[in-house]
């Protein structure tokens, strides 16, 4: 162990030392998340939803009153409702930009019945208004379908949907998920570089062994995401993001939660690392390698934006920022205790073990 | 009791099609300063890498420290150090923590390891810039640093890989200086290097390997006496050579006569003074002569003698 300590030291120094390195590894996440935190922050927006009732049931009015009412975890409305005589009109109001999205309910509107009667059309160069928008229409649609009479349901949600229609939020995970994955490149490019410039050939002549070797990088690698992740919160909490939570209690034990999500991506995102560092021949291939893969990876697990598309989901489940997305969202934006979220902390878990024994066994090989 | 420090067995190294080392054999007998001779190329590296562990034969063993290459790499690595052929230090590190590292992979006690440290960097010139990052130091520093790295722990057996590849003369002075007080010290060492010079200068010993084969292997007084004692005599000419090397065989004084790119190199007793009759003969031969230098004969001539090649 002393000689992974030692090993690990090394590492950081080395790092550390290296302002141009330094700058990427720290200063890029900070920079991200102070972009982000400066876009997307704010009080919570009320988005005008302009509507066009041609149905005369109660149905319909139930609709509406409950969109209308529809508050966020602050209890701040959500959505302002406003009537249209026709659809005419209420299309002009939405190409001059006075709603943000228009909603026709037809005659014969029923939420039990799937009869194509309520039409939403949304902004949709407003991500953080659009998401929130379909969102909340999708959500109070859905529950008046699955209960009827309405009423009674709606009489039984004391607590309210524990959602923060907050983009922030949203982004935070995202911008998380992006720092941290950049130490696959970190990890790749230095392991790859102690090879080719015969730094590692050289320990290799002392009584040092490759796990100690790879074991190093991972530590080391590991304290610098765990410095990228604490800077993301850090700046995102100063911005005004604040975790899902009823006391201040619920969002520091959500928060730590967070971070126990975040070390164990770092932890499968250095084993990648390893992987990418052992096929690459040499460093500037380790790099290139990793950036092929943080890319996709970051659209496909959903760190900007949820993706939908059936098969391209299955596929997200190979990338270990998929199972950190979804577990850190449940906490941070939904306010899920991290117990709940044992299912993707496994699947981070064995993606980090299963990358490092790979790692290592390919790279003893490929070393002699 | 171990009679030598490094014997190879058939030792031999294949890359896909190429064979780099070729069963090759010899023993480094304890406390030997022992050179190993070649152009680029022709496998010195890859058998140092192969003792080293760094490397696994194809065919064929070797022990080190009385350990088996391919089977006791752990013991080995406790009783070597390696000084690679490329710089091979933290840039980021000063010089102290480079020494430092090997030192903790080795083990070393702390106060134990300051000591040696401080030593070392002293030896070699280095310690005013001891805690300066490495990346500030000049080519020689580094290749000091490179050295001393490789001693930190004290090992009875050093590999030393091109140690002056290079370095300017007086820096190269001050590593032979160094290399010679490990000879002192009884260390057992194994330098590669295609300066002949230096290897005349340094080894007790010395081995050519040419295209992964040794061609040759004795102290460099033998070397030089198998392949004739007496002057180099160096002839730039053009014209026919053939005729011109077989009337100089013929000649009494001359020990070999060979062709060497646009040269004629003659080894003959007394060569300097007898230069008006090489010459003579040369050009009764039919080639004209150009250029000429001479000296006295050395490891390189020997090289060239058994290859028909230049080293460099």
């Amino acid at each position: 162990m002393a000689t992974v300590i030692d090993l690990s030291v090394k590492n950081l120094k080395v790092i550390f030392r290296d302002k141009l390195y330094l700058f990427f590894l720290l200063a890029m996440p900070i920079m991200m998340m102070l972009m982000v935190g400066l876009a997307f922050r704010g009080e919570a927006t009320t988005y005008a939803v302009g509507y066009v009732n041609n149905d005369s049931s109660q149905f319909s009015e139930i609709f509406v009153e409950k969109l209308e009412n529809a508050t966020d975890w602050d209890l701040e409305d959500i959505l302002s409702m406003v009537q249209y005589d026709d659809t005419g009109s209420l299309k002009d109001a939405f190409r001059q930009g006075s709603v943000k999205a228009g909603l026709i309910i037809d005659d014969g509107y029923d939420p039990t019945k799937a009869n194509e009667t309520v039409t939403l059309f949304v902004d949709e160069t407003d991500i953080s208004g659009s998401w929130a928008i379909t969102s909340q229409v999708m959500t109070i649609s859905g529950i008046l379908a699955r209960e009827s009479p309405p009423k009674q349901y709606w009489k039984s949600l004391d607590e309210p949907i524990a959602v923060e229609f907050n983009m922030m939020n949203f982004m935070v995970v995202g911008t998380l998920s992006y720092a941290v994955s950049t130490i696959i490149f970190s990890t790749a490019s230095s392991i790859a570089k102690e090879r080719d410039k015969g730094t590692f050939s050289r320990l290799r002549t002392t009584p040092m062994s490759t796990v100690d070797f790879l074991a190093g990088g991972l530590f080391s690698n590991l304290v610098v995401s765990l410095i990228q992740t604490a800077l993301v919160f850090g700046v995102a909490y100063l911005l005004g993001f604040r975790p899902m939570g009823v006391t201040a209690m619920d969002k520091a034990v959500n928060m730590l939660a967070a971070f126990v999500v975040a070390v164990l991506l770092a932890l499968a995102c250095v084993g990648v690392g390893l992987v990418i560092a052992v096929f690459a021949k040499n460093e500037d291939q380790a790099v290139g390698v990793s950036w092929f893969l943080i890319i996709p990876m970051m659209f496909l697990s959903g760190t900007w934006g949820e993706i939908t598309e059936p098969t391209m989901m299955k596929v997200a489940w190979a990338f270990p920022t998929t199972y950190s997305n979804k577990a850190i969202r449940g906490i941070l934006v939904r306010g899920a205790p991290l117990a709940s979220m044992s299912n993707h902390l496994i699947g981070l878990g064995v993606y980090a073990a299963i990358a490092f024994a790979i790692g290592v066994l390919i790279y003893r090989k490929k070393t002699m | 009791m171990v009679e030598y420090a490094i014997e190879t067995f058939e030792l031999t190294r294949k890359f896909g099609d190429i064979v780099a080392v070729d069963h090759v054999n010899f023993k480094v007998r304890k406390g030997e300063l022992w050179g190993f001779l070649g152009p680029n190329g022709a496998g010195k590296t890859t058998t140092i890498r192969m003792l080293c562990c760094l490397l696994t034969p194809t065919e064929g063993t070797a022990k080190v420290g009385g350990y088996d290459i391919q089977k006791e790499a752990g013991g080995i690595r406790k009783c070597i150090g390696v000084c690679p052929q490329e710089t091979t230090v933290y840039e980021r590190l000063t010089g102290r923590e480079n020494v430092n590292l090997i030192g903790k992979m080795h083990k070393i006690p702390k106060g134990e390891l300051k000591k040696k440290t401080d030593e070392l960097l002293e030896d070699v010139g280095l310690a005013e810039r001891a805690d300066d990052q490495v990346v500030t130091y000049s080519g020689g520093m580094k290749r000091r640093l490179d050295l001393i790295m490789a001693l930190v722990h004290d090992p009875p057996i050093l590999f030393l890989d091109e140690p002056t590849l290079g370095l300017d003369p007086a820096v190269r002075r001050v590593v032979w200086d160094f290399i010679l007080e490990l000879r002192e010290r009884k260390k057992t060492v194994i330098m590669t290097t295609h300066y002949m010079e230096e290897a005349d200068e340094l080894c007790d010993r010395v081995a050519i390997i040419d295209y992964g084969k040794i061609i040759a292997e004795d102290n460099p007084g033998n070397l030089k006496e198998k392949s004739g004692k007496g002057d180099v005599v160096e002839m730039e000419f053009s014209g026919p050579a053939d005729i011109a090397i077989k009337e100089l065989r013929n000649l009494k004084f001359v020990k070999t006569v060979s062709k060497v790119e646009d040269r004629l190199v003659v080894i003959a007793e007394a060569g300097v003074s007898r230069l008006g009759d090489i010459i003579e003969t040369a050009t009764k031969a039919g080639v004209k002569v150009g250029r000429i230098h001479h000296q006295e004969n050395t490891l390189e001539d020997i090289f060239i003698h058994l290859t028909g090649r230049k080293l460099r």
